[in-house]
């Protein structure tokens, strides 16, 4: 099936969950509702015509921080606490964050993306570890670096960043911090500091 | 014939560094006290005089064992320079160990995360004195592609623990990697003059860009 039928099947079946479609981009998605992600997947993964029966990967996406032409910005951080944190953070990000997930038939060699965005304030989706097992690892990917929390999922916990970490980096209002403990995460080469130091001798 | 003169061939000879001094210094690899050798030699061509701090250095830079510790794609260079093509072990540097108190030398080789500097320094700990440290690679160096917004990386394993030799390059090649051990032998054995600093390099380290 082409992603268009795949899109007028679900409609037809669930038009509570499927809000659009958006053919303009390289992978054709099918926009959905965050919410009815668990209903809709088992849908696509037990319908004799669609039988879903992989899935490729589930990206996060942060769309805060980006202008109106698409390009993305970065927050310039001034000076640093005590404790490692800066003084001024900067404001707190309004735009919403996103999911995908990219699904793939084995059996009808058909494929489709699904799209949802999700609130920045309450960020939270179903999970689908139960429907695909390989969803899990990809959840506590997502859940380690935009902290979005995926109800019924097993094992929710950070997997790269360590455990006492603060904050979500891939989130584009992350202020960086100037250290972990005591590991400095801020600092200059060596050769600039020894020019530095050079100069400061010869001044 | 001689070959043309171009200043960038001055400044790449001053990098690698000639290889000053007789040839039976660079076989013994070791200096050797020339009054004491002259006396020597008359008797006996088996006996070499020398002073014993030069022989305990000599031991030492020609067995530096490496810890196996690879972080990164540099790790993957670090193999090979170990491996049989390139053969660290000819160094004397080819046993790699697995344990950090059986090691000499630490090659860190690859990005320091957050979460691996404190692995990192661990095991710079446990290693028995004396010991030594490469910084390999343009992010174990200055954090390389990291250096801006890498959140998670260190800028510089020099930060955290203290280095000897820094080898450059993203990753480098064997070659550099050999080399840099060489450096290190040499900083063992206590010869000084052959790291120098070409002057072009000053104008790309006086500003960092924003």
């Amino acid at each position: 099936m082409t992603s268009v039928e795949i899109y007028e099947h679900l409609r037809e079946r669930m038009p509570d969950a499927v809000v659009g479609y958006e053919a303009n981009s390289a992978q054709p998605a099918i926009l959905i509702d965050a919410e009815e992600v668990f209903e809709l997947a088992l849908l696509l993964r037990d319908s004799e015509k669609l039988s879903f029966d992989r899935l490729l990967v589930i990206s996060g996406v942060d769309w805060e921080g980006y202008d109106e032409k698409g390009k993305g910005k970065h927050r310039k951080i001034a000076q640093y606490g005590e404790d490692g944190k800066p003084n001024d953070p900067g404001p707190e990000g309004t735009g919403d964050l996103g999911l995908y997930w990219y699904l793939h038939s084995m059996k009808y060699r058909h494929s489709i993306a699904l799209k949802a965005r999700i609130a920045r304030d309450k960020a939270s989706a179903p999970s689908l570890a139960t429907i695909w097992p390989t969803a899990a690892w990809a959840e506590r990917e997502i859940f380690d670096f935009y902290g979005i929390e995926f109800s019924g999922h097993p094992d929710l916990r950070r997997m790269f960043l360590p455990e006492d970490w603060e904050g979500y980096p891939l989130r584009k209002d992350y202020p960086m911090p100037a250290r972990y403990h005591d590991v400095p995460l801020e600092g200059l080469p060596l050769a600039v500091r020894e020019n530095q130091q050079s100069q400061e001798e010869g001044a | 014939m001689t070959p043309p003169e171009s200043p960038g061939r001055e400044a790449a000879f001053n990098v690698v560094g000639d290889h000053i001094g007789d040839d039976r210094e660079q076989l013994l690899h070791f200096p050797i006290d020339e009054d004491l050798a002259e006396i020597a030699n008359p008797t006996s061509g088996n006996i070499v005089l020398g002073r014993v701090e030069d022989f305990f250095r000599w031991c030492q830079l020609s067995s530096i064992w490496p810890v196996t510790f690879g972080l990164a794609c540099c790790a993957i260079e670090m193999m090979s320079a170990a491996g049989t093509r390139y053969d660290m072990d000819r160094f004397g540097a080819g046993a790699m160990r697995g344990t950090p108190r059986q090691s000499d030398l630490m090659i860190v080789s690859g990005t320091v995360t957050a979460k691996m500097a404190t692995r990192l320094k661990r095991l710079y700990d446990q290693m028995p004195e004396p010991k030594w440290v490469i910084a390999m690679g343009s992010c174990a160096i200055g954090g390389g592609p990291y250096f801006k917004y890498g959140y998670h990386v260190v800028k510089g394993v020099d930060l955290m623990v203290p280095v000897d030799v820094y080898v450059p390059g993203c990753p480098p090649r064997p070659e550099v990697l050999l080399d840099g051990l060489m450096r290190l032998q040499d900083k063992i054995r206590g010869k000084k003059g052959r790291l120098v600093k070409p002057k072009w390099v000053d104008q790309y380290i006086t500003t960092i860009p924003e």
